[in-house]
């Protein structure tokens, strides 16, 4: 274990550090903010836009959190860094695993920021307190980068660095699309990422409340699917040839 | 517990996979028995497959075919790694990554207890002269530095076997004066040190074992000394005698003149040459002296790397 | 080997349980959201809600350029809506708006467009969607019976989604009912569909009523004076609105020409001057009474007070009372 907290410790400084991080959070804030500003131009509907305006922007900061590592490791494996990594008493499932743990928690960090900050924002513009239904949906959206670094740490092992990053992006992408699927059950939340269990984004601004087991559930469904990512990359991780 | 720190049985590496396998394997049928408490110098000129070697201890890359073990357990082995020190060909670390951090996160991997992880990264950063530096950010390191930071990562579980690959490249004169004597002091404490280099001159003075690679062979190993052992002979003719060197001379490998008049000849073994000095010798007497000639690594290696051309040349062509 | 075995048990367990639970999920998030089947499948990375804000901000600065809707645009304005309502299938105010925009070219679309508003279970409680839909069939099927029964349908979903509905929409419902019957006189067929209403609860306790019309009594009333007072010369519905009176308020005091309502005490109806039948009074004294007992001379009241007679058949209604001078009292003799 603290092997895989030693990798992790050093994603999560390597995120931490870049400035345009901080820099992505406060423009996140502004965005966030404007939707104050929406109100004729959507005949009042400004406070389900601004509701929705951070959902979405969280939802982004995190897919760029998780892009990160498609970076991080292609550019270990070619300039050596992993090499001396791989060569101390570390496995490559913990090398694989520690990226991924490193990056979810970066992940739920600055998606944490975010949400805070959207919660100010949102009690300042229209003195009301955020509903559980909004705060939920949040939480939902910052547990879904588990599953995504998953995502991306698997891609990153198997597919060329060029294209890592655009191939994971796209594979996220469509991942909020695969209910269509959900008739097929190994399928459907097994092999494919179901990442639209994630997405309750309507529901901050329709619902009331989401079953708190549901969300414990899709902490559980996360863990389940990274499972399967990080073993199958695992596999194959194993056999490649370091640099 | 085995008496060899390295050993590698026909040890074979050929990069590629399937349609894209290369033709010629990287390294050949390797063995090679590396025994306890010497420094050993792996010497090839580039492409040799020395680096190739190298990760193949260290579970960096599968062997096509062969075993390797090292102190005794497969390469690969968890537990012999925390007892083994890398340092890669041109190392890269985390550039993000202070120099402290960096090892503390290497002492982590190493499961050096949290009481002492400080204690041994100050040790090793002393050793290293690298201990102003360690709260700056590696990626505004130099070569050198890193270099240095390095071979601090490599010995800071004071490992019984350090395996070091071109840890003499990129370093000054005086780090690398530096570094040997890091190597040194590491062989008197009962370190095993497994090296390779270009710089010929270096290992001839610190190495104990040497091999050479080419192409992937393993072209000879062993002692240096046994290595290194009389090859030939040098003629030493006094001044006046200019006969006696222009007859020699046709035959010697080397000649030149001394300050004295006299002439210094350097002959190869030859047994019937051996036959016609001896006699000129006794038919010289003072005017001659014949002394026994120690090969030098350069010569050794070049020639070795020569003769190994040539072998490979005529089996190519059916001879 | 003994690695590489675990890896894959790992990956089918991980599998096999994640299948299970994501199977579980998506059953209980379509429990949350129910009009989830409603949204639009194009893969949009799941920002269907945050597209349909873009849409509907883009919707309004489109029909801000336009002078109004007309065939020649029809199609691209209901394009727009349905855009929105795809991605979001809850935006109330882009059903609302948009049928209205385009109700006037293309009312079934509009009504299409409300009607799926209707059957999403999120919008279960919004009153106004059926009652537009409604409002747009009554005013675009005027002589077509089918859009009408079609209207009357969506009125009543309207009262029914609504605790206090609307006066207004009420009366919508109650009208195009009244179009339905197909009679000459609206207010009679109005007074005969609140009659309807009446009789099937009569008798019933208030919990149990299962009438939808608010204030059935009060409706009753106005109806049958709206009636007699734009058609007093219609037999039918005299007759019609006297044995309504005589049902419905049987235990009320009621004038019996005008319809209004009449205090104990009264002998003439304060609003025509008919003379009517006193009720509430002392029997002894004639003292209007204030309980159980006269206040002036302790007469015990009746344990029944004095009901308005019944209206007979071919009675004429009592003419209108002349009003009778107070005879003045004599001049006190000046001492």
């Amino acid at each position: 274990m603290n092997e895989i907290l030693a990798i992790a410790g050093g994603t999560w400084r390597r995120i931490l550090r870049m400035r345009a991080v901080y820099f992505l959070i406060l423009c996140v804030m502004v965005l966030i903010a404007s939707a104050i500003n929406y109100d004729v131009l959507s005949l009042d509907h400004h406070k389900d836009l601004m509701i929705d305006f951070s959902l979405v922007l969280n939802t982004l900061a995190v897919v760029l959190i998780v892009i990160s590592v498609t970076f991080e490791i292609p550019v270990e494996l070619r300039e050596g860094v992993a090499s001396t990594l791989l060569s101390k008493p570390l496995g490559r499932t913990h090398y694989l695993v520690g990226k991924a743990l490193g990056t979810s928690i970066t992940g739920l960090i600055i998606s944490a920021i975010i949400i805070a900050g959207f919660f100010i924002i949102f009690n300042f513009a229209f003195g009301e307190r955020i509903s559980m239904a909004m705060l939920q949906s949040h939480v939902l959206v910052a547990l879904s980068v588990i599953p995504m670094s998953a995502m991306a740490v698997f891609f990153s092992v198997i597919i060329p660095e060029m294209i890592t990053p655009i191939v994971t992006a796209i594979a996220i992408w469509f991942a909020f699309s695969t209910s269509a699927l959900a008739n097929v059950k190994i399928l459907y939340g097994g092999i494919l990422p179901a990442l639209d269990l994630y997405n309750f984004k309507s529901f901050a601004v329709y619902g009331e409340k989401i079953n708190w087991d549901y969300i414990g559930l899709s902490i559980l469904w996360g863990l389940a699917f990274s499972t399967f990512a990080l073993s199958l990359a695992s596999l194959i991780f194993r056999q490649k040839d370091i640099k | 517990m085995s008496e060899y720190v390295i050993s590698t049985e026909n040890l074979s590496k050929t990069y590629g996979f399937l349609f894209w396998k290369k033709e010629k394997p990287s390294l050949d049928k390797l063995t090679l028995k590396i025994p306890k408490g010497v420094v050993f110098g792996f010497l090839g000129p580039n492409g040799a497959g020395k680096t190739t070697t190298i990760k193949l201890f260290m579970d960096l890359i599968k062997p096509s075919s062969g075993t390797v073990s090292i102190l005794g357990k497969p390469a690969g082995d968890i537990e012999v790694k925390r007892k083994i020190g890398f340092l890669p060909d041109a190392p890269a670390f985390s550039q993000y990554l202070k120099a402290y951090e960096f090892l503390m996160i290497c002492a982590k991997l190493l499961r050096i207890p949290s009481s002492e992880r400080k204690k041994r990264i100050e040790e090793v950063l002393a050793k290293v002269k690298m201990t102003e530096y360690a709260k700056s950010k590696l990626g505004g390191f130099s070569r050198g530095m890193l270099q240095r930071i390095g071979i601090a990562q490599a010995m800071l579980n004071k490992p019984e076997i350090l395996i070091l690959d071109e840890p003499l490249t990129g370093l000054d004169p005086h780090g690398r004066q530096e570094l040997k004597d890091i190597i040194i002091a590491q062989k008197k404490a009962g370190t095993n040190v497994f090296f390779s280099s270009h710089i010929l001159s270096d290992v001839e003075t610190m190495c104990d074992q040497i091999g050479i690679l080419h192409r992937g062979k393993l072209l000879c190993h062993g002692e240096l000394n046994s290595l290194l052992s009389e090859k030939g002979c040098r003629v030493m003719i006094a001044a006046g005698k200019e006969d006696i060197a222009k007859e020699l001379m046709p035959d010697s490998i080397k000649s030149h003149k001394l300050n004295n008049g006299g002439w210094e000849l350097e002959f190869d073994e030859d047994e019937k040459f051996k036959e016609k000095l001896n006699l000129m010798k006794e038919k010289e007497g003072n005017f001659i002296t014949i002394m026994p000639s120690t090969e030098n690594l350069e010569t050794f290696f070049f020639r070795t790397i020569e003769n190994n051309i040539k072998t490979v040349n005529l089996n190519a062509e059916g001879i | 080997m003994k690695s590489t075995l675990i890896h894959i048990v790992l990956i089918i367990a991980a599998i096999l349980i994640g299948g299970a639970i994501a199977g579980h999920m998506h059953e209980e998030q379509n429990k949350q959201m129910p009009y989830k089947s409603l949204e639009n499948t194009t893969p949009i990375g799941g920002f269907h809600k945050f597209a349909s804000d873009i849409d509907w901000m883009l919707v309004i600065q489109y029909m801000g350029g336009l002078k109004s809707v007309s065939k020649e645009n029809v199609d691209e304005v209901i394009k727009r809506f349905e855009k929105i309502v795809s991605y979001d299938p809850n935006f109330e105010s882009a059903y609302e708006i948009g049928a209205m925009s385009f109700s006037v070219e293309n009312p079934e679309k509009a009504v299409e467009f409300l009607e799926r508003a209707c059957n999403n279970p999120q919008l279960k409680n919004n009153w106004k969607l059926p009652f537009y839909a409604g409002f747009i069939l009554t005013h675009s099927g005027k002589d077509d019976p089918e859009k009408v029964k079609k209207a009357i349908g969506f009125y009543e979903m309207a009262i029914k989604r609504s605790p206090t509905p609307e006066m207004y929409v009420v009366n919508s419902y109650l009208r195009a009912r009244a179009k339905a019957m197909g009679l000459n006189n609206d207010k009679l067929a109005m007074l005969k569909i609140l009659f309807g209403e009446w009789k099937k609860n009569a008798g019933m306790r208030e919990i149990e009523t299962t009438s939808i019309i608010p204030d059935l009594n009060q409706k009753i009333l106005k109806a049958a004076q709206e009636a007699r007072r734009e058609y007093p010369d219609d037999k039918e519905l005299i007759e019609f609105s006297k044995k309504v009176m005589q049902e419905v308020f049987k235990d009320q005091h009621i004038c019996t020409y005008c319809l209004s309502i009449y205090a104990p005490g009264d002998k003439f109806c304060s609003c025509c001057g008919q003379s009517v039948q006193v009720f509430g009074t002392c029997q002894k004294c004639g003292t209007v009474l204030k309980a159980g007992f006269c206040h002036k001379c302790g007469t015990k009241a009746p344990a029944v007070l004095v009901q308005a007679p019944s209206v007979q058949e071919g009675m004429e209604p009592p003419p209108v009372a002349k009003k009778v001078a107070k005879p003045v009292p004599a001049k006190k003799a000046a001492k």
